[in-house]
């Protein structure tokens, strides 16, 4: 069986991201330098200071940024030629809920990607996932009326409903409350996918099993958290 | 007059009426409403749609919230008649623009937005053949919908911001960061579209 059909056999992270000399470039900056790795760990993070490459990092990984060299492969799709299919095995929730929300309504807003399954199956899905994060009773809201937790888990509902492979986090925290990071938290532990998460809250990181660290584009560290976080408080003392 | 995303869970009879239907008889009475000229026609119109709120559950209070906001344009519009016409002609005006607002506005209070855009949906397939695109339309409409709210809070932001720095009501000073943010948000919203699998086939 080829690579590339393991992602339908299969919910675990066993899937497998390979970046070849991989470099992204905009205009005549480089955002990101000759990148070579593979990652098929199930909680990585990356890590850097503001302007370090991280987003761009992360948005290589489901094609929402294509390389300027290089290749970037999910399980054997590359990201370039095969952008659709990497994105339904490839989840991403942004930084700012409030952007990634397309729909007025919650339950709307949380059919958006699933749309062209058959009406049951669309049902069963939001059904669980709503009741699973407690977001049932807010099915009809509005979501401009919704807090900033509830509207950063509506964002990481409607990329769970679709039921990804991985799930790609882009400092998923950073606009919440400690009650509200605290839950986003646990459910973040709580998730059986693959998860690909940058954050400046070292805290979250701890029990992960690899984090990669960028810096002004180059990567400088690839370890475990153990090693990995005290590096980074140095590099950033 | 806030005439978006604001329907209600009630369940009336024009609730559970097919929104196809709703939006023809809407789409129908403004069009009879603009051919008609005669006084007592439009008031029998506009007490009709005051019936149909009642119809529908609403209370008079709803119903002045949804006109506050534009009685003064409502007036305004009046007077401005007056100088050209009868005060007969100024009051059809204005009542036929206050029934076909509250008319929209009972439409939308009834019918939620996901059926709003699939009855569109619908009706723009005719328009296929113009090269029009009926998915894109109605993602378009949603999308208007649900940043409206969002494009409101960014006013007020950048309002707030510039009162801080001492410098009050001065449109120009708000105008770059609007269009700045603005064009941020779409950027996203576009990314976003593009990771939630949005089919442009659909």
């Amino acid at each position: 069986m080829s690579e590339k059909h393991v992602i339908y056999d299969d919910m675990s992270h066993k899937s497998t991201i390979r970046l070849e000399n991989v470099s992204v470039t905009f205009e005549k900056y480089t955002v990101l330098h000759k990148l070579n790795l593979l990652l098929d760990e199930r909680l990585i993070a990356v890590i850097g200071a503001n302007g370090s490459g991280k987003s761009t990092f992360v948005r290589l990984l489901n094609g929402l940024v294509l390389p300027t060299e290089g290749n970037v492969t999910i399980n054997g799709f590359d990201t370039r030629r095969e952008g659709k299919a990497v994105r339904r095995i490839v989840g991403f929730v942004f930084q700012n809920p409030d952007n990634q929300i397309i729909m007025p309504t919650v339950e709307e807003d949380i059919t958006f990607g699933i749309k062209k399954l058959k009406k049951e199956e669309i049902e069963r899905r939001i059904e669980e996932t709503l009741q699973r994060y407690g977001l049932l009773s807010l099915r009809k809201k509005r979501v401009h009326l919704l807090s900033g937790g509830q509207k950063q888990l509506l964002a990481i509902c409607g990329v769970l409903v679709m039921e990804p492979h991985t799930i790609i986090l882009d400092e998923p925290t950073t606009q919440l409350d400690l009650y509200n990071r605290k839950r986003i938290a646990e459910i973040i532990d709580n998730l059986e996918q693959r998860i690909i998460m940058t954050s400046h809250d070292l805290l979250l990181l701890k029990k992960f099993e690899r984090i990669l660290v960028l810096h002004e584009g180059h990567l400088i560290y690839d370890a475990s958290p153990s090693d990995a976080i005290p590096f980074y408080e140095r590099l950033m003392a | 007059m806030k005439i978006i995303a604001d329907h209600t869970l009630d369940t009336s009879f024009i609730h559970g009426l097919w929104p196809g239907f709703k939006l023809t008889v809407l789409f129908g009475f403004n069009l009879f409403l603009f051919f008609i000229n005669r006084l007592y026609i439009i008031i029998t119109a506009l007490v009709i749609t005051l019936l149909l709120y009642k119809v529908a559950g609403f209370s008079s209070i709803r119903i002045w919230q949804k006109v506050r906001s534009v009685w003064v344009f409502f007036a305004v519009l009046f007077v401005f008649h007056l100088f050209f016409s009868s005060w007969q002609n100024s009051l059809i005006v204005v009542l036929r623009l206050a029934s076909l607002l509250l008319l929209a506005g009972l439409f939308t209070l009834t019918t939620p937005s996901s059926q709003i855009m699939e009855t569109l949906e619908r009706y723009f397939i005719g328009l296929q053949s113009f090269g029009a695109h009926p998915a894109k339309i109605s993602l378009a409409l949603s999308l208007t919908l649900r940043f409206i709210p969002i494009l409101g809070q960014i006013i007020h932001e950048v309002h707030e911001a510039q009162q801080a720095r001492g410098s009050e009501g001065n449109i120009m000073n708000m105008t770059m960061p609007m269009i700045i943010r603005t064009l941020k948000i779409s950027e996203d919203v576009a990314s976003a579209i593009e990771a939630r699998c949005y089919d442009n086939d659909a």
